[in-house]
C-alpha cells in the first residue's frame, strides 16, 4: 500500500467548479491594483542607471530579501526572525499548493503519472506542516509585538493587523481541514502530518457526516480567504513581498554619500521635486515597497527628537498621495485615518508641498542616512527629501531665511562665512614652521598630500586648533604636504544638501578647477563633508582623486611608528569615546582608523557609546543643519552629548568640524563643560605626541 | 500582429474568460478532467488581461461601484470574517468538544493534540477578535502619531 490521500476528498463537483470561475474575480483585481501601481510609477522620470549590473542586481535581491540577508541583522534578532517565519512558512504552504495542483490538474489527468505519493507525500507532509508552524508561529510573534513589547518607532494601523489576522486564519484552515481528513479516514501515514495528526484524534471521537460537513465547510473558507487574501493584495502592504524586491533589484549602487547632480541645470526645466511627476520612476516604485518596519525611525536624529520629520511616516504620505492620484485605494479600510499612512482619500488635487510633505519636515533632515542605512529594502529617504529641497530652493525660492547668508557668503567669499577669501589661510600664521602652498612649488615637484583644509578648518576659530593640530602632526612627521590657501573653495557639499545645486555645482566645478591644475598623489581632509564630496561626488564632473581622512592618515603615521607618542601625556587619559562622524562612517565606511588611533593613546580606554558605527547617532549639523536654527522638537546635540556622558568618558573625540562645532554647543547645552571636553583626534594625537613645538603660543 | 492584439486586448481577455469557464466545466464530465488546467489558465490569463487593461487604460471605470464598495467596505469586511472565520472555529471547537470522548490514540498524542486545539482556539478567537477591531477603527495605534 503506496502512501498518499485523495486530493479533492469529500468535495463535490460543483465546488470545484465553483471555485475554480470565481478564480477571476480575485486576480482581476490583483491585476488591476498592480497595473495601476506600474502605471504610477511609468508617470516617473527615466533612471537608465537601474538597469546595469543584472548578476549583481540578481545577487542582491535572492541575499538581501529573499534570503533576508538585510532583514535578518544584529540587533534586529526578533523582528527578523519574525518576518523570516512568516515568509518561510507562507512560501513553503505556497509550493505546496502547487505541488498539489500540479499532480491533480497536470501530471495525472495530461499524462496519467502520478508523484503525490510514497516517499515524496511523506517529506510533503513532513515539511508542510512544518510551513504551517512556521506562518502561525512569525503571525503570533507579530501579534506580541504590536501588543506586548510595543517598540517606540512601531504604529499599528488596520492594514497591519487584517494581513496578519488573514495569513494566521489560512494555516489555522489548513491544519483544520487536514485534521477533519484524517479524523475520517483513518489515514495510516496520519502521524506524518505531525501537527493536524494529533488535533484529530479528538476529533475522531465526533460522527462522520458531522466530521465531513466541517471539512467541507472549512476547505471552502480556506480557498475563500486564499482568494481575500488575493484579491486585497495589491491594496495592502502585502504588496511589499513584490515591491520590496523589485526595489533591492532596482537599487542605486552608487556610494550612500553621493547625490547625483542635475544634468545641464541652466537648460534643465524641472529642479528637484515638486510634483510625483518630477520623481524618478524608481524613487515612485521606492514609496511603495515600505513596509512600515520603522527602521529608519530607530536612529533618526530628528524623529528622536521631537521633529516633524519621521522618514518612514515621509514615505508613506508619499505612497499614501501617489495611492490617491492612481485611483488604487478610496479610503482606509477601518476606522478614522490616525497616521500617516493612513490619509487615503485626502485628495489626489493636493500640492506635493506643502499639502503631502511640509516644508518643515523637509527642512528638519540632516541627511545623516541612518535611515537609508537601516532600511531593509534601501529606499533612498535622502535623496528624495534633497531633491524636494531642490524644489523648494531653486523653483521657488522658499528655504529657512538664516540660509540665505549661507548662500550669499558662498557666492561672494567661496565659504559659508562673511569672510574674505583672502583671509582664508591666516591660520598658517599661528605655525612656528609654515606650511606649503601647491602654487609655489616647482612645477615638475608631485608633493604626497593636497590638504584640503576645508572652511570650518580655515575660518571657524574652534576648527582652527584642530587644523593647526593635524600640521603639526604632518610637519613632525616628515610628511610631504601642501595646501591650497587662498585658491581653496568650498566644495559646495552646504549648497548641495540644502538644496541649491546651481550654487553647488559652481562651487564644486570650480574646486575640481583647481585641484586639475595641480600634481599631488592623494588628497587628505579632516572634513568628512569636503571628503565625500570629493570621493563621491567629484568624479561626476571629472575629479577623481584618491582621497583619505585625516584619521586614516594618522592611523598609518601611528602605526607606522613615524609619529612617537609620549607615554607619560596626559592628553587622553582615561575614559574615551568616539563619534561616527556620518560622513565619514555611514557615508564612507571609515570606522576602525579613528578608533584604532584613540585606542593608540598612552593611558586611553576607548568605551563606545549606545549607538556606534554604522548605528550611531547624528550630530545634528549635517544636510546643512549647521547653518539653521533648530527650532523644533529637543536639540540632538545635546542628545548626542548626553550618550557620550553615559559612557562615564571625560573626553569625547571628535573627527569632524561639524561635529565639533555641534558638540562644543552641546556641551554648554547639557553644563558639562567644567568636566567634558570633546577634542578632534588631531589634537589628541598631537598633544600625546612627542615634539617640538610647532605652534606660536 | 501584436499591435492588433493590443487593441482588442479587452475582447480578447473576455474571450479567454469564456473559453475558461466552458473548459473548467467540462472538465467535471467524465475522463474529461484534463480540460481543468487549461480552463483554470485561460480564466487567469482572461482576468489578468481585463484587470491589467482597465488598469492601464482606464482606471475610472467601475469608478462609481468601486466607491459603492468602498462606502460599505466595513460592514462587507465584517460579515466577510465572520464567514470566514466560524468553520474553522467550529472546528477547533469540535475538536476540544471530543476530548471528552476520545476513542483512541496514546495519552502524550492526546494531550498534545488537546494542546494544539487549545493554542490554535485562543489563536483563531484572538484573530477575529483583532480582525473586527480593526474593522471598526478600534485597533491599537501606538507610536509617535497615536496622541
Amino acid at each position: 500500500m503506496t502512501a498518499t490521500r485523495e486530493i479533492l476528498w469529500n468535495v463535490g463537483s460543483l465546488q470545484v467548479l465553483i471555485l475554480y470561475i470565481l478564480l477571476v474575480l480575485p486576480v482581476a483585481f490583483l491585476a488591476f491594483g498592480v497595473a495601476r501601481r506600474v502605471q504610477m510609477w511609468r508617470r516617473g522620470q527615466p533612471d537608465t542607471s537601474r538597469f546595469d549590473r543584472w548578476p549583481e542586481r540578481a545577487r542582491a535581491a535572492l541575499t538581501k530579501s529573499i534570503l533576508h540577508g538585510r532583514i535578518v541583522r544584529r540587533g534586529k534578532l526578533y523582528a527578523g526572525l519574525m518576518h523570516a517565519n512568516i515568509f518561510g512558512g507562507f512560501i513553503i504552504l505556497l509550493i505546496g499548493t502547487i505541488i498539489v495542483l500540479i499532480e491533480e490538474d497536470i501530471t495525472v489527468p495530461l499524462f496519467g503519472w502520478s508523484f503525490y505519493q510514497g516517499d515524496f507525500y511523506l517529506g510533503y507532509k513532513l515539511i508542510v506542516n512544518l510551513g504551517g508552524v512556521m506562518l502561525i508561529v512569525g503571525v503570533l510573534l507579530a501579534f506580541a509585538r504590536r501588543y506586548l513589547i510595543k517598540p517606540k518607532f512601531q504604529e499599528t494601523g488596520p492594514d497591519d493587523l487584517l494581513v496578519l489576522v488573514f495569513l494566521l486564519l489560512l494555516a489555522v484552515q489548513g491544519f483544520t481541514t487536514q485534521a477533519l481528513r484524517l479524523a475520517v479516514e483513518g489515514d495510516p501515514w496520519g502521524p506524518w502530518s505531525w501537527v493536524s495528526y494529533p488535533m484529530a484524534l479528538p476529533l475522531s471521537a465526533l460522527s462522520t457526516g458531522t466530521l465531513e460537513t466541517l471539512h467541507t465547510a472549512n476547505w471552502i473558507s480556506h480557498f475563500a480567504t486564499t482568494y481575500v487574501l488575493l484579491a486585497y493584495w495589491a491594496y495592502s502592504k502585502m504588496i511589499h513581498p513584490f515591491t520590496s524586491l523589485a526595489n533591492v533589484f532596482f537599487r542605486r549602487f552608487e556610494p550612500l554619500g553621493e547625490l547625483r547632480r542635475i544634468p545641464e541645470i541652466e537648460a534643465a526645466e524641472v529642479l528637484g521635486y515638486g510634483k510625483l511627476e518630477d520623481f524618478s520612476w524608481a524613487h515612485l516604485m521606492n514609496v511603495d515597497a515600505c513596509m512600515h518596519c520603522g527602521r529608519c525611525l530607530e536612529y533618526c536624529p530628528t524623529f528622536n527628537t521631537g521633529k516633524p520629520l519621521h522618514p518612514r511616516d515621509l514615505v508613506l504620505e508619499l505612497a499614501s498621495f501617489q495611492a490617491d492620484q492612481g485611483g488604487i485605494w478610496s479610503g482606509e479600510l477601518g476606522g478614522e485615518a490616525k497616521t500617516a499612512r493612513h490619509r487615503w482619500g485626502k485628495g489626489a488635487e493636493r500640492e506635493l508641498i506643502p499639502g503631502v510633505v511640509s516644508p518643515e519636515e523637509l527642512w528638519d533632515c540632516t541627511t545623516c542616512g541612518a535611515c537609508i542605512e537601516h532600511c531593509p529594502v534601501y529606499i533612498e529617504h535622502v535623496p528624495m527629501i534633497v531633491s524636494m529641497r531642490q524644489h523648494l530652493v531653486l523653483e521657488r525660492g522658499e528655504f529657512p531665511s538664516e540660509v540665505t547668508p549661507t548662500f550669499n557668503n558662498l557666492e561672494r567669499f567661496g565659504s559659508p562665512y562673511p569672510i574674505p577669501q583672502s583671509q582664508r589661510d591666516d591660520w598658517t600664521k599661528r605655525l612656528a614652521e609654515p606650511v606649503r602652498y601647491m602654487a609655489e612649488l616647482e612645477e615638475t615637484e608631485e608633493v604626497e598630500y593636497l590638504f584640503f583644509v576645508g572652511c570650518l578648518g580655515s575660518f571657524d576659530e574652534r576648527n582652527q586648533r584642530t587644523t593647526l593640530a593635524l600640521c603639526r602632526i604632518l610637519q613632525a612627521a616628515g610628511v610631504n604636504f601642501a595646501i591650497l590657501g587662498k585658491e581653496e573653495t568650498c566644495t559646495g557639499d552646504p549648497a548641495k544638501r540644502i538644496g541649491n545645486e546651481y550654487l553647488a555645482q559652481i562651487m564644486a566645478e570650480q574646486t575640481v578647477e583647481t585641484l586639475n591644475s595641480y600634481s599631488f598623489k592623494k588628497i587628505v581632509t579632516a572634513c568628512p563633508h569636503c571628503f565625500n564630496a570629493i570621493a563621491n561626488e567629484f568624479p561626476q564632473i571629472g575629479g577623481a582623486y584618491e582621497v583619505i581622512h585625516h584619521s586614516q592618515l594618522l592611523n598609518d603615521l601611528l602605526a607606522s611608528g613615524r609619529v612617537s607618542l609620549d607615554p607619560e601625556s596626559a592628553m587622553a587619559r582615561g575614559k574615551v569615546t568616539y563619534h561616527d562622524p556620518c560622513y565619514l562612517g555611514r557615508y564612507n565606511g571609515v570606522y576602525d582608523a579613528p578608533r584604532e588611533a584613540v585606542a593608540a593613546m598612552p593611558g586611553a580606554e576607548l568605551v563606545e557609546m549606545r549607538r556606534n558605527r554604522n548605528r550611531s547617532f547624528c550630530c545634528g549639523g549635517g544636510g546643512g543643519r549647521l547653518f539653521m536654527e533648530e527650532q523644533r522638537g529637543s536639540r540632538i546635540n545635546q542628545a548626542r552629548v548626553a550618550e557620550a556622558l553615559e559612557t562615564g568618558a571625560e573626553l569625547l573625540c571628535a573627527a569632524c568640524p561639524f561635529c565639533m562645532t555641534m558638540f562644543e554647543d552641546g556641551i554648554r547645552g547639557v553644563g558639562a563643560d567644567d568636566d567634558f571636553q570633546v577634542l578632534d583626534l588631531a589634537e589628541i594625537v598631537a598633544g600625546s605626541m612627542v615634539e617640538e613645538p610647532t605652534v606660536k603660543q | 500582429m501584436f499591435s492588433t492584439v493590443r487593441q482588442h486586448y479587452q475582447l480578447i481577455s473576455a474571450i479567454a474568460l469564456v473559453i475558461g469557464v466552458a473548459l473548467i466545466t467540462v472538465a467535471e464530465m467524465p475522463s474529461m478532467h484534463w480540460t481543468r488546467v487549461f480552463g483554470a489558465t485561460a480564466i487567469s490569463l482572461g482576468a489578468l488581461g481585463l484587470g491589467i487593461y482597465v488598469g492601464l487604460t482606464q482606471p475610472g471605470r467601475y469608478a462609481a461601484a468601486r466607491a459603492r464598495l468602498a462606502s460599505i467596505k466595513q460592514q462587507i469586511g465584517i460579515v466577510m470574517l465572520v464567514v470566514l472565520f466560524l468553520p474553522a472555529l467550529l472546528g477547533l471547537g469540535a475538536g476540544i468538544a471530543g476530548l471528552f470522548n476520545s476513542p483512541g490514540g496514546t495519552g502524550w498524542v492526546i494531550a498534545t493534540g488537546a494542546l494544539i486545539l487549545a493554542l490554535m482556539l485562543a489563536a483563531t478567537v484572538a484573530a477575529f477578535v483583532i480582525g473586527v477591531q480593526a474593522l471598526t477603527g478600534h485597533s491599537p495605534v501606538e507610536g509617535d502619531d497615536a496622541a
